[in-house]
């Protein structure tokens, strides 16, 4: 029992040295910034956005992700006419989150773009008609053919990208495929029939589909919008506070 | 000329003498003012008087007192004739009376006419019997009609078609005629046979309808009185009744024969001339017009005309509207376009090298900018977003350029020299873009305070050897200034190429539209290029009054105008139409045709028919008509805070009150949404209306957007088909009738007879799943075509409703190898043909549509609401003047949205704004185009829209009201967060269309109270 205590107490040690050293370690890895954070000078904007690069190209921990970010935000925000659209995109590709990333690309896109991409769903006939199968085998209690048509022409990949619009996702169609017995037919609820009617009607329309169509298979999420007139939400920094001084960001 | 028992009637009757003249005839005192109601009340108590005479059923006192409604007459045409005041309403009714009475149907054909005999021309020289059968005609109508008006003139041009005289023979026939009846003694005697013969020889096709109502009764009676003899003759069976019969049935068959050989034998009349074909006004044959001046018109005190509308005509008809669409630019000068980005890099690069040489041009240098600016001058009005840059770059080039050799070089490499534009194989339109192009270069390099003085001198230079006008004082956009003012002379060599048919098509015309578009970044320059292009056509020696490019291109540069008044060039447009109209270089039929085609404008709303202008108007009406014009150009009433739109007290308070009902509207889900996103653009258009008002057009607006807001949700959830879905029988278990096929086995018969007890099921529509299986896999997979068809047979005439019929059939097709039947099961059921290759495809969507049309639900409302937010945007898109919009079949709500946004735009775009609000045209595109780019669903696409219309809406009224600019900026902040914060890209269009209507609110005045009389 007592040697357990030891080997238990030496483990903690052990764990609270190894802890304290990575802590050192993190604030090193921040502080070694410091001397460049310090000559930052709001009036060149350009030097936050080459800092930013170079922090994030070499961060090791959130913490320098973290500076990243504030110096790309710093940079776009003092400079937004030429730097602005670069520090978006730069955020975009070290946001932490998908949809981090999507709402830096759109304000990328708001802030400087001039709408080249377009954004619209592709499907191949042969994906739809292998969906709308599978959705056919299933309620016909036929799991096994579902799945099989599924796995031709890609339906599968299509089959994930539309799977929002049907109850549980794509995922729960699939494991419930998979679970039904090879005859009988399946308990199909009236909700997951009729979502199952319009996403294959919803595809099969294409662009071309009527506007509840559209909204059953893609949703009402909000266009991502973004208030150039408050920069504090749009660059999640304070750009009246741009001077590095005594280890935060000050106002002068 | 009076006969001899006309004048015993006058002296027994009246006691008047035989040659007693008009006043004497109707008592009225020589030194009495005449007025049509004192002629009428003269006349009535001369018929009193006869009417109380005991002679006064003879036919003498009949006669009498048509003499008397004659002289009546004469003295009423008079008056007319010097325009003083309206037809009294009984001589009105007389006069057309007269006019049906002596319609018929020989009248056009036998022209005898019986011409004045007592006229005694001063002025003209002429004689009743010099006048031709038109001149009677022409005569009548200006009688009959008061004087020359727009009623007469519209007569008279349809006269003057079937005459075959033209437009200009006509003016002067009119003319003429004015004269010979202002200035001769009148047309005494034979006035009436004139006017009432001729009019009715004109008239009869118009009046035939009239005269055939008047003939009615007496037909009836000659058929009565005919039968009634027949009759007689039948009864009586006498020999000679019989003979009598024997005849009269005799004529009546030979009176047939004739009629039917006439209608096989004679010859065919020639048909009218194809309206397209045939000039607008025939050339003259067989009149002879008359040569006179005009007659001064009376003018009042403030010598204003009180005479007849001596201006008016009727406008000039076209078998199409005038006008026309700029063509499509090429696809090479797209692709040319398209490099902008590649001639700033050129450019960059020469400065780069310039730079380098210590401000020198080198050949090569020189090559390289040359090219690259002969590209652009031939693609850039379709670059227009690279064109700013290029400007930038080229300025920043000519910055690098040092000395005064180099600088020269430099501008004279720029586009649109004499020798650049005259090289041999340039088309007509490249010489005008580059001519343009280069003009808009050298002045932004010349106005720029940030070049050198030498390199800004050298510009001056080269314009001034170029022969350009260099701009003084502030100038708006010198890119801008400097193309219109190239563009504009242009407009002047294309209308008389036009004009002299060197041009015979609208290309040319297209791409000096395209250009001017493009480089009119503020309304004045276009309003400069159209002005100059309708001087130039106004001026031209072209035909106007036929189709042809000529007036196409009056009839576009018209439109570009802005004739609301609202714009910075209205003060333009309105000295330009005033000048124009008073211009007596310019020839009144040319200003017909302007005038006519400004009533044609469907853009410009208020210039109504009664503002066109007589082909042969003299100088005092068409200074009497330019003060009209001017006095109907729409001035915008002024608050203490700018130009609102002002709007009728109780109709502000009634649209503020819609509004706050389509505010408190629910908003649960996304149809509740959408539903008030189309009832929020409903009032929007209803506020657009407000503009320009017409009672008619807002009452139903008003009506619109009721019916959305009052719409009960059922109403919204409805099926559009309105079908229901069928129910199985009552009392019959699912599986039932599988149970029973299974115990029948492979028997065809006992299957066909479990088939008719199926179709005997009464109040069947439906089966359960199990059954519904059974039955759609054997319709469709049977290998007993009896059976199959049996089946199919039943599905078709009772399960068109049956949901889980139709789903068993649709999972059924999913087998490979579906019978061929099936198509026509599927029709069967769906009502519709399914056919071709990919039948499957389409029998599947249209099974899918059946099944989700047989509910109610908010699928439906949702599709509902997007379709009145396309209705709705879609007519408020064509209140802002977008052109082909209105159409809604079909169109996608997010697709209208962008058309009205469009509109909006082009609106806007003709505002100016001493600072852009909210931002400048470009970079609300902009942001457009970004939002597009990352809409991917049917909402965000609604919602990358509504921004921008928000958008414009706030530069529309802040371009009427600048004050306004920190409250509509208030709404626009307020509107950013909510869309920002929304969770919902429903709940996002709903906002932005809220915040629309906020904004247009602050435009918005009420109207004084009007006076009485005002």
């Amino acid at each position: 029992m007592t040697r357990t205590r030891h080997i238990l107490v030496g483990v903690a040690s052990c764990a609270l040295v190894v802890l304290s050293l990575g802590a050192r370690h993190n604030a090193l890895d921040a502080s070694r910034w410091e001397p460049r954070l310090a000559l930052l000078d709001p009036l060149r904007p350009y030097d936050y956005f080459e800092l930013a690069e170079e922090v994030a190209d070499n961060a090791t921990n959130a913490d320098e992700r973290d500076l990243a970010n504030q110096l790309f935000g710093l940079a776009g925000a003092l400079d937004t006419d030429r730097l602005g659209r670069s520090a978006l995109l730069a955020l975009a590709q070290i946001a932490a989150s998908p949809r981090e990333r999507d709402r830096a690309l759109a304000a990328a896109e708001i802030i400087g773009g001039r709408g080249a991409a377009q954004r619209v769903l592709r499907a191949e006939p042969e994906q739809i008609e292998n969906i709308s199968r599978a959705f056919s085998f299933y309620r016909r209690g036929d799991g096994r053919k579902a799945i099989s048509v599924l796995k031709q022409a890609n339906a599968d990949a299509l089959l994930t990208e539309v799977g929002q619009a049907l109850s549980g996702g794509a995922d729960a169609f699939r494991s419930e495929c998979a679970s039904m017995r090879s005859s009988g037919s399946a308990a199909v609820d009236a909700d997951s029939l009729r979502q199952q009617l319009i996403v294959e009607l919803a595809l099969r329309r294409g662009e071309a589909r009527s506007t509840a169509l559209d909204v059953e298979l893609r949703g009402d999420e909000p266009l991502i919008e973004i208030d150039r007139t408050d920069p504090a939400s749009l660059w999640r920094v304070d750009p009246q506070k741009p001077w590095w001084r005594g280890g935060k960001w000050s106002g002068s | 000329m009076s006969s001899h028992s006309d004048i015993s009637a006058m002296r027994r009757l009246l006691g008047v003498a035989a040659n007693a003249d008009e006043r004497t005839l109707l008592a009225i005192a020589a030194d009495a003012v005449l007025k049509s109601g004192s002629i009428e009340a003269a006349l009535e108590r001369r018929v009193d008087e006869i009417a109380r005479h005991p002679l006064s059923n003879t036919s003498e006192a009949r006669r009498l007192i048509m003499q008397l409604e004659y002289a009546a007459d004469r003295l009423q045409a008079a008056l007319l004739l010097e325009g003083k005041g309206p037809l009294h309403p009984t001589a009105a009714r007389r006069a057309a009376k007269r006019v049906v009475e002596q319609t018929s149907p020989t009248a056009r054909t036998g022209v005898t006419v019986i011409a004045p005999n007592a006229v005694q021309p001063r002025g003209t020289g002429l004689t009743a019997e010099d006048l031709t059968d038109f001149d009677r005609l022409a005569l009548a109508l200006l009688v009959v009609n008061g004087g020359w008006n727009a009623t007469s003139a519209m007569r008279l041009a349809a006269a003057a078609s079937e005459y075959g005289v033209d437009v200009d023979d006509l003016q002067r026939i009119v003319q003429g005629l004015t004269r010979f009846i202002a200035e001769g003694e009148g047309l005494r005697g034979s006035f009436n046979e004139v006017g009432t013969h001729a009019s009715s020889k004109l008239l009869s096709v118009r009046a035939s309808k009239s005269a055939s109502d008047v003939a009615e009764g007496a037909v009836e009676r000659v058929l009565g009185r005919i039968n009634d003899v027949i009759r007689h003759e039948v009864n009586s069976g006498s020999t000679s009744s019989q003979a009598r019969l024997a005849i009269i049935f005799g004529a009546v068959a030979l009176s047939w024969l004739g009629a039917l050989g006439w209608l096989f034998f004679s010859p065919t009349k020639p048909l009218a001339p194809e309206l397209a074909g045939a000039p607008i006004v025939a050339p003259l044959t067989g009149a002879t017009p008359l040569i006179g001046a005009n007659v001064a018109a009376p003018v009042d005190a403030n010598g204003v005309s009180t005479g007849p509308l001596a201006a008016l005509a009727a406008p000039v008809k076209y078998p199409r509207a005038p006008g026309f669409v700029p063509a499509a630019m090429s696809v090479a000068i797209v692709e040319s376009a398209s490099g902008g980005a590649a001639w700033i890099a050129d450019i960059e690069d020469a400065m780069r090298v310039v730079r380098s040489e210590k401000g020198q041009i080198d050949d090569a240098t020189l090559r390289l900018i040359n090219d690259t600016l002969a590209r652009a001058a031939d693609a850039w009005p379709a670059a227009s977003s690279y064109r700013s840059d290029l400007l930038r770059s080229i300025g920043g080039l000519a910055r690098a350029t040092r000395g005064s050799d180099a600088t020269r070089r430099l501008m004279q490499a720029i586009p649109g020299t004499t020798a650049d534009v005259n090289r041999v194989g340039l088309a007509r339109w490249q010489r005008m873009w580059r001519g343009s192009f280069g003009a808009g270069v050298l002045t932004t390099i010349a106005l720029d305070a940030g070049q050198p003085p030498e390199t800004a001198a050298a510009a001056r230079e080269e314009m001034r050897s170029r022969s350009l006008p260099i701009p003084r004082g502030e100038v708006a956009d010198p890119f801008a200034s400097g193309a219109t003012t190239v563009l504009a002379i242009d407009a002047k060599a294309l209308a008389d190429d036009m004009a002299i048919g060197v041009i015979t098509g609208l290309d040319d015309a297209g791409r000096w539209a395209q250009a001017v578009e493009a480089a009119a970044t503020i309304p004045v320059f276009r309003s400069r290029a159209a002005v100059s292009a309708i001087d130039a056509v106004l001026r031209s020696p072209g035909v106007l009054d036929r189709p042809g490019p000529l007036v196409d291109f009056l009839a576009y540069a018209i439109h570009m105008l802005d004739f609301t008044g609202r714009g910075a060039d209205a003060a333009v447009v309105r000295a330009s139409v005033e000048g124009w109209l008073t211009d007596a270089t310019i020839q009144p039929s040319r200003l017909w045709v302007f005038t006519s085609l400004l009533d044609a404008d469907f853009a410009i709303a208020w210039y109504g028919p009664d503002l066109v202008l007589a082909t042969n108007a003299d100088d005092a009406a068409r200074r009497d008509l330019a003060r009209r014009v001017v006095a109907k150009f729409p001035t915008v009433g002024s608050t203490s805070i700018g130009e609102a739109v002002l709007v009728e007290n109780s109709r502000l308070v009634e649209w503020k009150k819609e509004v706050d009902a389509v505010k408190a509207l629910p908003t649960a889900d996304l149809a509740d949404r959408l539903r008030n996103a189309a009832a929020a653009l409903a009032a929007a258009r209803l506020g657009r209306m407000f503009e320009d008002p017409d009672d008619k057009r807002i009452k139903d607006a008003f009506e619109d957007l009721d019916s959305i807001i009052t719409r009960e949700a059922k109403e919204w959830n409805a099926s559009p088909s309105g079908d229901r879905a069928g129910l199985p029988a009552a009392g019959v278990g699912d599986g039932e009738f599988a149970a029973q096929w299974q115990a029948a086995g492979r028997d065809q018969t006992a299957r066909i007879d479990l088939i008719r007890s199926l179709a005997a099921r009464p109040g069947s529509a439906d089966l359960g799943p199990i059954d519904a299986r059974l039955v759609a896999n054997e319709a469709l997979r049977s290998n007993q075509p009896d059976v199959r068809a049996a089946v199919s047979s039943t599905l078709v005439s009772r399960y068109t409703k049956g949901r889980e019929v139709l789903r068993a059939v649709l999972d059924a097709l999913a087998d490979s190898t579906p019978s061929s039947d099936a198509k026509e099961l599927v029709s069967g059921l769906v009502g519709s043909n399914v056919a071709g290759a990919d039948w499957l495809s389409e029998a599947r969507v249209l099974l899918i549509e059946r099944l989700l049309s047989l509910e109610d639900g908010r699928l439906h409302a949702v599709d509902a609401a997007s379709s009145e937010i396309a209705r709705m945007a879609s007519a408020l898109a064509a209140n802002y003047g977008r052109s082909g919009a209105g159409a809604t079949a079909g169109l996608r709500p997010d697709k209208a949205l962008a058309q009205l946004a469009d509109a909006m735009r082009t609106e806007a775009a003709t505002k100016f704004l001493g600072s852009p609000f909210p931002a400048t045209v470009e970079e609300i595109e902009r942001l457009r185009a970004a939002r597009r780019s990352l809409a991917m669903s049917a909402t965000q696409r609604m919602a990358a829209e509504t921004p921008a219309i928000v958008d414009y809406a706030a530069t529309l009224v802040v371009a009427r009201q600048p004050a306004l600019s920190s409250k509509v900026g208030e709404i626009l902040a307020n509107a950013r967060k909510a869309r920002t914060a929304a969770a919902t890209a429903g709940e996002q269009i709903e906002t932005d269309l809220e915040a629309l209507l906020a904004v247009m609110n602050e435009g918005f005045a009420p109207e004084a109270t009007k006076r009485d009389g005002d």
